[in-house]
C-alpha cells in the first residue's frame, strides 16, 4: 500500500533522510521507529505531501507522490503535536476539515457525527479548542484524519503526551480500525510493540531494517526462557552451562534468574529446561518474548548477527 | 464528493472559511475607521458651495512647467481667488468663496478618492499578507495542506478571500462619491458635467479594483515568502507606504516647480511607478485610453506576482 524507496531529504546542512525506504502492506499497522532525529517525522511529512524529498520514489496505493491531490485523497495525518484553529469548537474544526476535503453537506454531517462518536468527543464537541488539553487535541486530530474516511492513516507519535486512560482509548481506536493501513511513527517502542505487526527501523536517516516484528524476534533470538533456580548460588554456573548449548544464543544473569535466548521455542525451550534441571533444582521456568526495545538495541548496536 | 466537484466544493469552502475568519477577526475595525475617515473627507468637500464656473487658464501661471497635474488647478484657483478678493479682504470684508465644480472634483480625487484607494489597498495587502504566514506561524497550515486542495488552490482561495474583504470598502467608496455628486455637484447648472462624472465614477471603481488586486497579490506573495504573520504584514505595509509617498510626491510636483526646483523626468517617472499615482492620473485625465493602459499594467503585474507566489508556495515544505 505504501512504498518508499531511496528517500533523501536535507534541511540546510542537516541530512534528515539518507536513503530511507519503507514498505507497508495493505490493511496492516506498521511501525516506524528510531531514535530522535532518525527521520521518522520527515518520512511521515513526505508521505503526507507536506515536505518534498530531494530524491526518491514514493507510492501510496500505487499513486506516485507527484500526484499530490490523489495521494491526499487516500491519507489522513495526525501530527506529533497537533496545532488546531483554537478559535473554533471541536465540531466546527472537524466539520471545516470535512468540507475542505470536498465532502458534501449530507456526507459531512454523517461523517462528523460518526467520528465524534467513535472518538468519544461528544461531551466536548462544542468547546473551543483553546480549552483542550494535549490528549483531547490529539483525539480531535485523529478525528480530522478519519473524517474523510481515507484508507491510509499516518500517525506521528500518536501516544506522546497522553495520560494512560486516553492512551488506552487511542490504542483501542487504532487497533479497531478495520481495513485501514496505518503507519505509526514512534520512539516509544512499547507503543509500537502494542500496535504493530511489522516495523521499519530508521537510524540516522537510513533504513536499518524492516520486517515483521515476529521475524525480527527470530533474528535476534526469538524467545527467551527465564529460569529461576532454587539456590541463587547456582546461577553463575547455570548461566555458563546454558551458554555452552548450541541452541542458546545468549544466557544472561538477571537478579535471581538466568535468561536464555533461543531460536526455536518449540524444540529449544524444553531442551534448555531439561539441561537446567540436570544442573540445579528449578523453582520457575517461563518463556518470554524479547521486547521490541531489546530488538532495537541489538540491531542499532550492530548486534544483528544472530 | 470525489473528483472535480469535490475539489471545487473544497476550494469554495476554503475561500469562505478564510473570508469569514478575516471578516470576523481583523477587518471590522478597519471598516469603521474607513467609514469615519472617508466620510469626514467627503463631508469636508460637500459643505463647500460650488458653481459651474471654469477654473481659468494656465496663462495666469505662465511660469508653471507642469501643466497637467491636479494640484495646478488648486494653485490657479487660489491665485485667482487671492487676486480677485485682495481689495475687499484688505478693506476688512470677509470674501465669500464659491468653488468651481471642476476644482471640487479635483479636491474629491486628491483627498477622498486618494484616501479611499490608499485605505482599501492597505486592507487588501494586510489581509493577504496574513493569510499563509498566519497559518505558518501557528503551524496550522498542514491542516489545509493535507486536505485534497492543491497548493495553487489554497493560495488562490486565500488571495481571493483577502480580496473579497476589500469589496465592501470599494462599495462604500462608490456610494460616497455618488452621494457627493448628487449633494454637492448636483445643481441644475452643472448638468453638463453629468457624463464626465459618470465616467469618473466608473473609472474610480475599475482602477480601485485593479489597484487592490495588485496590492492583494503582492501581500499574498509576501505571505508565501514569510514564516511569521507579523513580519509579513509589516513588510507588505511598507509597500503601500512607499506607493503613497510616491503619489504624494507626484501631487506636489507643481509646487516644487513653482518654487523654482527643476523636476527631472526620471523623478516624475519614478512617482508614476506607484499604482495609486496611476489611478489619480486616470481619474484626473478622465481618459479611457489611459484607463486601459494603466489597468492593464496593474493586472499584468498582479498576475506575475500571483504566479510567483504560487511557485514559491508549491516549493515550500510545510511543518506541523
Amino acid at each position: 500500500m505504501i512504498t518508499a524507496e531511496g528517500l533523501f531529504k536535507k534541511y540546510g546542512k542537516i541530512q534528515a533522510l539518507n536513503d530511507a525506504s519503507l514498505h507497508v502492506s495493505e490493511g496492516t499497522i506498521h511501525g516506524l521507529i528510531g531514535p530522535n532525529g532518525s527521520g521518522k517525522s520527515t518520512t511521515i511529512k513526505i508521505l503526507s505531501t507536506l515536505v518534498r524529498p530531494n530524491k526518491g520514489q514514493v507510492r501510496i496505493g500505487g499513486v506516485p507522490l507527484k500526484k499530490g491531490r490523489a495521494i491526499r485523497q487516500q491519507i489522513g495525518v495526525v501530527p506529533e503535536t497537533p496545532r488546531l484553529h483554537e478559535y473554533l469548537t471541536a465540531r466546527e474544526e472537524i466539520t471545516a476539515y470535512a468540507k475542505l476535503s470536498g465532502l458534501g453537506r449530507a456526507e459531512t454531517s454523517d461523517r462528523v457525527r460518526a467520528v465524534i462518536k467513535q472518538l468519544d468527543l461528544g461531551a466536548m464537541q462544542n468547546l473551543k479548542l483553546s480549552r483542550f488539553s494535549t490528549g483531547m487535541k490529539k483525539r480531535v486530530a485523529l478525528a480530522l484524519a478519519m473524517v474523510a474516511d481515507p484508507p491510509v492513516l499516518l500517525l506521528d507519535e500518536p501516544m506522546s503526551g497522553l495520560d494512560p486512560v486516553v492512551r488506552r482509548q487511542f490504542k483501542d481506536t487504532i487497533l479497531g480500525l478495520e481495513g485501514k493501513t496505518v503507519l505509526v511513527s514512534d520512539h516509544d517502542l512499547y507503543t509500537v510493540d502494542e500496535l504493530c505487526t511489522s516495523v521499519t527501523i530508521l537510524q540516522q536517516g537510513r533504513t536499518l531494517i524492516e520486517d515483521n516484528i515476529d521475524s525480527l524476534r527470530q533474528k535476534v533470538g526469538k524467545v527467551s526462557v527465564d529460569i529461576k533456580p532454587q539456590d541463587p548460588a547456582h546461577i553463575p554456573n547455570l548461566a555458563a552451562e546454558l551458554q555452552q548449548m548450541n541452541r542458546v544464543t545468549s544466557a544472561e544473569v538477571e537478579k535471581d534468574r538466568v535468561v536464555a535466548s533461543v531460536n526455536d521455542p518449540e524444540t529449544d525451550i524444553p531442551e534448555v529446561i531439561r539441561i537446567a534441571a540436570i544442573h540445579t533444582d528449578i523453582v520457575e521456568a517461563r518463556p518470554s518474548k524479547i521486547s521490541l526495545e531489546e530488538i532495537f538495541i541489538k540491531l542499532a548496536s550492530g548486534g544483528d548477527e544472530t | 464528493m470525489k473528483g472535480p466537484l469535490g475539489m471545487l466544493f473544497g476550494y469554495v469552502y476554503l475561500t469562505w472559511h478564510e473570508f469569514r475568519y478575516l471578516i470576523s477577526r481583523r477587518t471590522r475595525a478597519s471598516y469603521i475607521i474607513f467609514i469615519l475617515i472617508f466620510g469626514m473627507s467627503l463631508y469636508g468637500i460637500s459643505i463647500q458651495d460650488y458653481n459651474a464656473q471654469s477654473v481659468g487658464t494656465t496663462e495666469l501661471l505662465g511660469g508653471l512647467e507642469i501643466g497637467d497635474g491636479p494640484l495646478v488647478d488648486m494653485i490657479i484657483f487660489t491665485f485667482i481667488f487671492g487676486m480677485s478678493t485682495f481689495a475687499s479682504a484688505t478693506g476688512g470684508e470677509a470674501p465669500a468663496i464659491v468653488i468651481p465644480a471642476q476644482l471640487g472634483v479635483t479636491l474629491l480625487i486628491l483627498v477622498s478618492i486618494f484616501l479611499g484607494i490608499n485605505m482599501v489597498s492597505r486592507l487588501g495587502v494586510k489581509n493577504a499578507a496574513s493569510t499563509l504566514s498566519r497559518e505558518k506561524g501557528s503551524r496550522t497550515l498542514y491542516l489545509i495542506a493535507s486536505t485534497t486542495n492543491t497548493r495553487p488552490a489554497i493560495y488562490l482561495a486565500k488571495l481571493k478571500a483577502a480580496y473579497l474583504t476589500t469589496l465592501p470598502m470599494i462599495a462604500i467608496m462608490f456610494l460616497g462619491v455618488y452621494w457627493i455628486w448628487t449633494s454637492a455637484f448636483g445643481a441644475p447648472g452643472m448638468a453638463a458635467m453629468q457624463a464626465t462624472f459618470q465616467t469618473l465614477l466608473l473609472n474610480m471603481v475599475i482602477m480601485t479594483l485593479c489597484t487592490t488586486i495588485l496590492f492583494t497579490s503582492l501581500g499574498s506573495l509576501v505571505s508565501a515568502l514569510k514564516q511569521e504573520e507579523e513580519s509579513a504584514v509589516s513588510l507588505s505595509r511598507k509597500f503601500t507606504t512607499l506607493a503613497t509617498a510616491l503619489t504624494i510626491l507626484w501631487v506636489l510636483l507643481p509646487i516644487f516647480s513653482v518654487a523654482g526646483e527643476t523636476i527631472h523626468s526620471w523623478f516624475e517617472a519614478l512617482t508614476m511607478l506607484s499604482p495609486i499615482t496611476q489611478d489619480l492620473i486616470v481619474l484626473y485625465g478622465n481618459d479611457s485610453t489611459l484607463l486601459i493602459q494603466y489597468a492593464g499594467i496593474q493586472l499584468a503585474a498582479a498576475a506575475v506576482l500571483t504566479i510567483l507566489g504560487i511557485i514559491v508556495f508549491i516549493k515550500q515544505d510545510i511543518e506541523y
